[in-house]
């Protein structure tokens, strides 16, 4: 007994999980040079990402690792907007706010825009666009943010654009709706602006050969250039052979009018369809959001892959090579310009959810102009954004080929980037998890029970498979935090399997409309369902031993790990409420800013944690309300001169997080004096 | 000659306990290994049996045993999981509350004595009213 207590002691002191590091120095005093976020003011975040690049850093240097400890709630806002009783589980708050024209842009999981004051959280106007609410059956009910668009954008303020005088909302809000349209409201007033589209709204489901309700949802903001609005949608994942088309569409942001179609079925064809002439049912889809480079003319899709996910005997030939890869179309004619494939031939739902995020990174060639993906599978791929030639390497390498699923082949082989947050090793046995003695067997035997041979296990009848990474990704649709100026990449991997397996369409009546993605999934049209679970213990506990959630930080000039850290406890997911420092999953991305602080809040437990981004240690928390399944973003009010960081604390239902409607701004007390750049 | 021992209903039931527990891991334990897995959990589980009937039986040898048991499965989680903290709580914390039960003054003076002396006290003490702390 004594050995045990001389042992528990001994492991109080190893940690042979986290990565504890510095960040270079030289990293540390690099000063921006050039045009880090084209067409943002310092001050704002215009779009999503916070700019076209999508990096989610906001050069505000206001709060540092020095004065974080003064930074306190400034104002809270309610949305009004709470799940209903016609609601679908998966319904979720992960908006980030854009902050630009001196108001901040929300939505809310049911489509209400709203414009607030930054400084103060007072609701300026709120447009409503009363979408459909019997809306059990929708797989989400998500909205993660809006687009911007101002006629004058990239003008000096004395030469405003000639139409700017006589048009109608020459600064608009172009938001997406789960009643598969996107509408166009006045920025000024929230009005709509009714010479777009059809009064205001452009239907998603116009040339589509299946048009039920709630099976397409544009869950992410349109990406936004001067001239074309790129908008794409998720649709109903695992449901059937007959559903709505992934196609991505540019549209005209002034008139709404179509300006290309890009169908992956179809690739060549990318001249608006006529009336009549639908695009293909299921082709591959993008449900992230994009990013852009006006001055290379291309925005680059995250793409998810052609529905039913688990079974692939049937693909779409054209479609095969677009699912999971980034895609670089040309912004004005929506053709390929070029596409880099990570998961060859995707029956593990490895669809890239994170925002592609654009950087010039610093190599011994010089600054080489990279798109920067995050994937569920942990591995990272960073790609020339110019012609699509990879940046770090990621050779092929050969993979489970053994017994695929009747009527469906394996890929050999797949790519492993060099610079990866997937597990050295496979998961064995040893690592099963549980409380006691008891559900460690448990996992043991439900772990041995199931096919698993490594990343890329054959999708399985029987007693199935365990699918780790699983569909919640290392990496999902939070993507990355890039400190351009510092060359940092900042990420929240998580490691949760989820087991997996196919049924016989003969044993098997399942329906659908589950209202998620978890649990038993027809995908009625090919010869199995799915069902999809996470990987728990009897009594509820993950089968898979802790750390589950980490931040961390990769030297882009070296592509090496920095610092790693296990991050947040698990006191809002236990029975009980014990705050124990275990390392919990996150769903939401991270923000970075130029005082050298990094902000994450999606954690389970309830809290928004300020890092240093130098070492990853936490400086600094705050108590949230509920869940903050969203990511923050941060900006500089242009009235009081304030640095603010919101975040939205609404929860998110299939994660089973507290909801609200809680929008939260901090800052530091007024009257904190400015540091110097 | 040593007068026949009576273990009282304290260390039955836990012995109980121990042979539920014992059964559980053993059933649980032959699974796993016709699976493929560790042969740990079919080992621990006759352990954890001969260690419930020693309990109940209300020998004093069931300490030494379980003591045995523990420091066998302290061995086999070190091999497996180094000094992980959190991986080595749900392989010891059954293991080591049971020890620690066992040894707790109520629990050890009821277990038979190993001189007669000792046990006469024991036993004397073991007939006065007293309101042991249920598992």
């Amino acid at each position: 007994m004594a050995l045990t207590v001389i042992a528990g002691v001994i492991a109080l002191f190893q940690d042979y999980h986290d990565l504890h590091g510095e960040v270079p120095a030289e990293n540390m005093a690099a000063t921006a040079s050039g045009d880090l976020a084209p067409g943002v003011e310092h001050n704002d975040w215009s779009a999503y990402g916070r700019s076209g690049y999508g990096d989610r850093y906001a050069p505000a240097a206001q709060i540092t690792p020095a004065n974080i400890s003064g930074l306190k709630e400034a104002w809270t806002y309610h949305t009004g907007d709470f799940k209903g009783p016609n609601d679908p589980g998966e319904i979720a708050n992960e908006v980030t706010p854009l902050k630009v024209n001196d108001m901040l842009y929300l939505c809310t999981p049911h489509n209400i825009v709203i414009a607030l004051n930054p400084d103060t959280g007072k609701e300026i106007w709120r447009h409503d666009p009363k979408i459909n609410r019997d809306a059990a059956s929708y797989q989400h009910m998500i909205c993660r943010g809006v687009a911007y668009w101002d006629v004058n954008a990239g003008r000096a303020k004395n030469n405003p654009a000639p139409e700017a005088a006589s048009m109608e909302c020459p600064r608009r809000i172009l938001a997406p709706t789960m009643d598969g349209t996107m509408i166009a409201v006045n920025a000024d007033t929230g009005e709509s602006c009714k010479s777009f589209g059809n009064n205001g709204v452009v239907n998603l489901y116009k040339n589509m050969a299946m048009i039920k309700r709630g099976f397409l949802m544009p869950t992410s903001p349109p990406t936004v250039a001067q001239n074309v609005a790129v908008i794409a949608a998720s649709v109903t994942d695992n449901h059937s052979t007959q559903e709505p088309s992934g196609v991505i569409r540019g549209y005209d942001p002034v008139t709404g009018k179509l300006l290309w179609n890009w169908d992956p079925a179809t690739p060549e064809d990318t001249k608006p369809f006529p009336e009549g002439k639908n695009y293909t049912n299921n082709s591959p889809n993008s449900w992230g959001v994009a990013s852009i480079d006006e001055k290379l003319g291309m925005v680059y899709i995250p793409m998810g892959n052609e529905t039913p996910d688990t079974w692939g005997g049937n693909r779409n030939k054209n479609g095969e090579k677009f699912n999971s890869a980034i895609v670089a179309l040309d912004l004005a004619t929506g053709k390929v310009r070029w596409v880099y494939q990570t998961v060859h031939h995707d029956i593990w739902d490895m669809d890239i959810g994170g925002q592609p995020s654009l950087v010039d990174i610093d190599t011994p060639k010089g600054k080489v102009p990279s798109v920067v993906a995050t994937t569920k599978r942990g591995d990272i791929y960073v790609i020339d954004r110019r012609d699509g030639s990879l940046v770090v390497p990621a050779p092929e390498k050969p993979v489970p080929t053994s017994n695929p699923a009747a009527g469906d082949t394996l890929s050999p082989t797949q790519p492993f980037s060099a610079l990866t947050f997937l597990p050295e090793r496979n998961i064995s046995e040893a690592d099963m998890w549980g409380t006691t003695p008891f559900d460690q067997l448990a996992c043991r035997i439900i772990f041995k029970e199931r096919r698993y041979e490594g990343p890329f296990t054959p999708q399985t009848a029987g007693k199935g498979a365990v699918i780790s990474p699983g569909p919640l990704g290392i990496f999902e649709w939070g993507g990355a935090a890039i400190d351009p100026v510092r060359q940092l990449l900042i990420v929240n991997p998580d490691y949760m399997g989820f087991l997996e397996k196919l049924v016989p369409r003969a044993e098997t009546t399942a329906k659908g409309g589950t209202g998620g993605e978890m649990g038993l999934q027809p995908q009625t049209g090919v010869p199995f369902a799915v069902e999809i679970k996470a990987f728990l213990s009897p009594l509820g506990f993950p089968c898979q031993a802790p750390p589950w959630g980490y931040v961390a930080a990769v030297d882009l000039r070296t592509m090496k790990k920095v610092w790693m850290h296990k991050n947040g406890t698990t006191r809002d997911s236990g029975p009980v409420p014990i705050p124990l420092p275990l390392g919990v999953p996150s769903l939401g991305g991270m923000v970075t800013t130029g005082g050298g602080v990094t902000f994450l809040s999606s954690t389970l437990d309830y809290y928004i944690r300020g890092y240093d981004v130098s070492n990853g240690k936490v400086i600094w928390k705050a108590r949230l309300p509920a869940g903050g399944q969203a990511t923050p973003m941060s900006y500089v009010s242009n009235k009081s001169g304030r640095q603010f960081v919101v975040v939205m604390a609404g929860g998110h239902g299939s994660l089973g997080t507290k909801m609200s409607d809680t929008l939260i701004a901090y800052a530091l007390p007024e009257g904190t004096a400015v540091p110097k750049k | 000659m040593i007068p026949s021992f009576r273990p009282g209903p304290l260390l039955k039931v836990t012995g109980v306990i121990f042979i539920l527990f014992g059964l559980a891991l053993l059933g649980g334990g032959i699974w796993l290994a016709t699976l493929g897995g560790s042969w740990y959990y079919l080992l621990a589980g006759i352990g954890m049996l001969i260690a419930g009937v020693l309990v109940f039986k209300g020998k004093r040898s069931a300490q030494a045993f379980m003591a045995l048991l523990l420091l066998a499965t302290l061995i086999w989680s070190v091999i497996e999981v180094k000094f992980d903290w959190w991986q080595l709580l749900p392989r010891l914390d059954i293991w080591f509350a049971a020890a620690v039960w066992l040894l707790l003054p109520f629990v050890s003076r009821r277990l038979a004595p190993p001189a007669v002396g000792a046990q006469r006290n024991s036993r004397k003490r073991a007939r006065q009213p007293s309101a042991p702390p249920w598992p």
